[in-house]
């Protein structure tokens, strides 16, 4: 089930692309992957963003591309019923408030289930 | 008169045209999607095609002179923190739009005005033609919307929408269930009609609570606004005073439960039903398919099924998806079969468009 993911491989080099968003911390950039199955509908290019749980990643990703916000998150902002967010590999818990850690290697995968009739 | 249908299906939105006398389908947008409702604004032209993606949500999409675009889905907003809600079934109620399920032009007086009605009940006014969306709080904040439950779905949902065509401020909404509802100052207060509805599916001390009423489809006739039709849960009802009470019809043949109403233009009394045996046994009887027509306010009832199957269908046709033109000639259904119909005789008879359409949602005259 682990995403196909080669962090050192794939990485950019964060230092060029947000040098001043830690805040005066540790920089937290981390690589998102949405699925396929959302290009249909809305562009969602692979992305990187600062963030130290996904939450805050996501919403870095998002402000730059609202539209798929609402593919991905409720009105309330927890995830849609039947999206999977992946950390690394592994599902994360916490589906309303979304405060699963990110570091700073972390790839995220956003997927979710095909179902129907 | 329009010679253009939108069929909103589980599989694309077909529009189907009127060529040399006969019905076809002419082209399909969003195939292979879940369109569950359009909207065809009568003061500009311009459609409005209502999208459940399932994981992805519910989206909205608006014409544009050669095709469609995304535009805002009406958003729920924030649940206070700590703030504790369940729904009937006693599961944690989710602020967040679960179908759009009535879309409404708002009146020649107020340009870009769209009314939204939504699962899990919440009402949605937009100014700008779709471009953005406000909750209307004062009915989402209403104490007593607390009440309004699921029925066929699990959510309460918001699937009528009537604005006066005297006045635009004044609005009335049906429930599924929650009742009846109007507004007379564009949303900012609401009160609760409907006395005289009645729910068999309730206990005795209940049955005639307003806000208790599963109303399947609610009705108003533009030409005449003090009369309104309901199709409810386990009845038909007609009210003469814009919607504050209603007297129950009964005894009409084969039932009165079914799910769409729809009322000629300018004659409050005649309105067509597409019946169903009863809300445990949703097929027609005998596996007839046919429609009910009344033409006296409800004192009597024809059964129309000329060119319609009489024989092992089993269509149930949804509440958006009887449809009636500006003439009050025309009329066109759906069912969840795929059946499409059009009468241009005003139910005297039918004609089959299709039979092999995916399971249709709505049916709307554009």
């Amino acid at each position: 089930m682990r995403p196909e993911a080669s962090l050192g491989q794939t990485r950019r080099d964060l230092g060029d692309v947000a040098p001043n968003d830690n805040g005066g911390g540790c920089r937290q950039m981390a690589r998102i992957v949405f699925t396929a199955n959302v290009q249909r509908h809305v562009a969602c290019p692979e992305a990187i963003a600062s963030g130290r749980t996904v939450r805050e990643v996501l919403d870095n990703a998002f402000a730059d591309n609202p539209q798929a916000r609402g593919y991905v998150l409720d009105d309330q902002a927890a995830l849609r019923k039947h999206m999977s967010v992946f950390v690394d590999g592994r599902r994360i818990r916490d589906r309303v408030k979304l405060s699963d850690p990110v570091t700073e290697t972390s790839t995220i995968h956003v997927f979710q289930a095909l179902s129907g009739g | 008169m329009t010679d253009t249908l939108l069929v909103s299906t589980r599989k694309g939105l077909f529009r189907v045209v009127r060529k040399s006398g006969a019905w076809e389908i002419a082209g399909a947008d969003f195939l292979g999607d879940n369109v569950s409702l359009t909207l065809t604004d009568p003061r500009d032209g311009r459609h409005y095609a209502a999208l459940d993606h399932g994981h992805f949500g519910v989206k909205l999409h608006r014409s544009t002179a050669s095709d469609w675009e995304e535009i805002a889905a009406p958003v729920y907003p924030p649940k206070p923190e700590g703030y504790e809600e369940n729904d009937t079934w006693g599961r944690p109620l989710n602020w967040s739009t679960a179908r759009i399920w009535a879309l409404a032009a708002g009146g020649p007086d107020e340009p870009g005005v769209i009314w939204c009605g939504t699962l899990p009940g919440g009402l949605f006014r937009s100014t700008d033609h779709g471009a953005s969306w406000e909750m209307v709080r004062a009915l989402w904040d209403h104490p007593k919307r607390k009440q309004w439950g699921g029925g066929g779905a699990d959510l309460p949902g918001l699937h009528s929408i009537c604005v006066d065509p005297r006045n635009s401020r004044r609005v009335w909404v049906a429930v599924s269930t929650g009742g009846i509802w109007l507004t007379e100052d564009s949303g900012a207060s609401w009160s609760l009609q409907g006395e005289g509805l009645r729910a068999e599916y309730m206990p005795p001390e209940q049955a005639h609570d307003p806000v208790a009423q599963d109303v399947h489809c609610l009705a108003q006739c533009p030409a005449a606004p003090q009369r309104m039709w309901v199709q409810h849960h386990n009845g038909i009802f007609v009210s003469s005073d814009e919607g504050r009470t209603f007297s129950e019809i009964k005894d009409v043949e084969p039932s009165v439960f079914g799910f769409p109403v729809v009322v000629h233009p300018r004659d409050p009394d005649t309105a067509w039903f597409i019946p169903e045996i009863k809300d445990e046994k949703r097929i027609p009887r005998d596996g007839k398919l046919v429609v009910t027509r009344t033409r006296d306010g409800g004192k009597s009832f024809e059964v129309l099924s000329r060119g319609l199957p009489q024989s092992h269908a089993y269509d149930i046709v949804y509440r958006h998806a009887l449809a009636l033109d500006d003439t009050g000639d025309r009329l066109a259904f759906g069912s969840t079969t795929g059946g499409l119909w059009v009468s241009e005789n005003q139910g005297d008879s039918w004609t089959c468009t299709t039979h092999t359409l995916p399971p249709i949602h709505a049916v709307r005259f554009a």
